[in-house]
């Protein structure tokens, strides 16, 4: 087909009415933190701040300890659940991002872990 | 703690612990999620709502502040039978939204304005709009859809 061919298509260089505009406009559109379900959870993740940093060890009594936190999972708990590295949602093929190397974070701000808490914030935390 | 307080003309109570955000009673307690939190910090006005008849950062205000207060949230625009308020027809029509995250904060911020300024400039609306972040950076379409909207509001 010839680049001029492509006029001929339907709703080419015409002006379309979106049809979710109204939901999005009086309020009805429903976003991932609309979702409200019973027994329902919100997760964390954590973020190293330093790029290739080796990773000593990860302290979590404080956090555990907070109040609503359910569980917090990190790099050991992924590996022993032979859950694998998070897929990354687009096509990469060279590299996998591992969860928690234990000992080093690859990139800044691999995920060390996710915090799972009931109560989505408390004390405006 | 008890809150009493008017959304979108009907009288209602809420009962909350004393540290609640106006926008969290709102979505959390009277599940009016059309009010969004962009932000939490009151950088992006996804959270907008109208108070007492003034454009408000709902993330930015305690609940007890709001006490006896007349709210307007994105869900009490519309007319009951479902028809478009000027400005969100007005939206809707010059295509000034895109994902409409924005769009609740963008629009009641938008009457507010033109209620206040109904011959606003468009460089007044875009220095008055400077409140509301729109991540879509659709910011051309809403500037015109205001001014269309503004004109809508006066006839």
């Amino acid at each position: 087909m010839g680049a001029s061919d492509f006029s001929k298509l339907p709703h080419i260089g015409e002006s379309l009415r979106r049809k979710e505009d109204y939901r999005f406009l009086t309020g009805a559109g429903q976003y991932t933190d609309d979702v409200q379900m019973a027994n329902m959870t919100h997760a964390y993740f954590v973020r190293s701040p330093h790029a290739h940093a080796h990773i000593k060890s990860i302290d979590i009594k404080a956090a555990l300890a907070a109040p609503g936190v359910i569980g917090i999972f990190d790099g050991k708990d992924v590996a022993g659940d032979s859950i694998n590295g998070l897929p990354c949602g687009w096509l990469i093929n060279r590299y996998q991002r591992p969860t928690d190397e234990r000992t080093r974070s690859p990139h800044l701000g691999p995920r060390q872990g996710a915090l799972c808490r009931r109560p989505r914030r408390h004390g405006g935390g | 703690m008890q809150t009493h307080l008017t959304v979108n003309g009907k009288s209602v109570t809420v009962e909350a612990a004393p540290n609640t955000l106006l926008v969290q009673a709102l979505r959390e307690h009277l599940h009016l999620t059309g009010t969004h939190v962009g932000c939490d910090t009151a950088q992006c006005g996804a959270c907008t709502v109208i108070v007492n008849g003034d454009a408000v950062k709902s993330c930015n205000m305690l609940l007890a502040q709001a006490a006896d207060a007349q709210i307007t949230t994105i869900e009490g625009l519309a007319k009951p039978d479902g028809t478009m308020h000027p400005m969100q027809a007005a939206f809707k029509e010059c295509h000034g939204l895109q994902c409409g995250f924005c769009t609740p904060g963008m629009v009641l911020s938008a009457v507010d304005l033109c209620k206040k300024h109904p011959n606003a400039s468009e460089q007044e609306i875009r220095e008055q709009l400077e409140g509301n972040l729109c991540r879509c950076t659709g910011y051309q379409n809403i500037v015109k859809a205001v001014q269309h909207g503004a004109a809508a509001m006066k006839s």
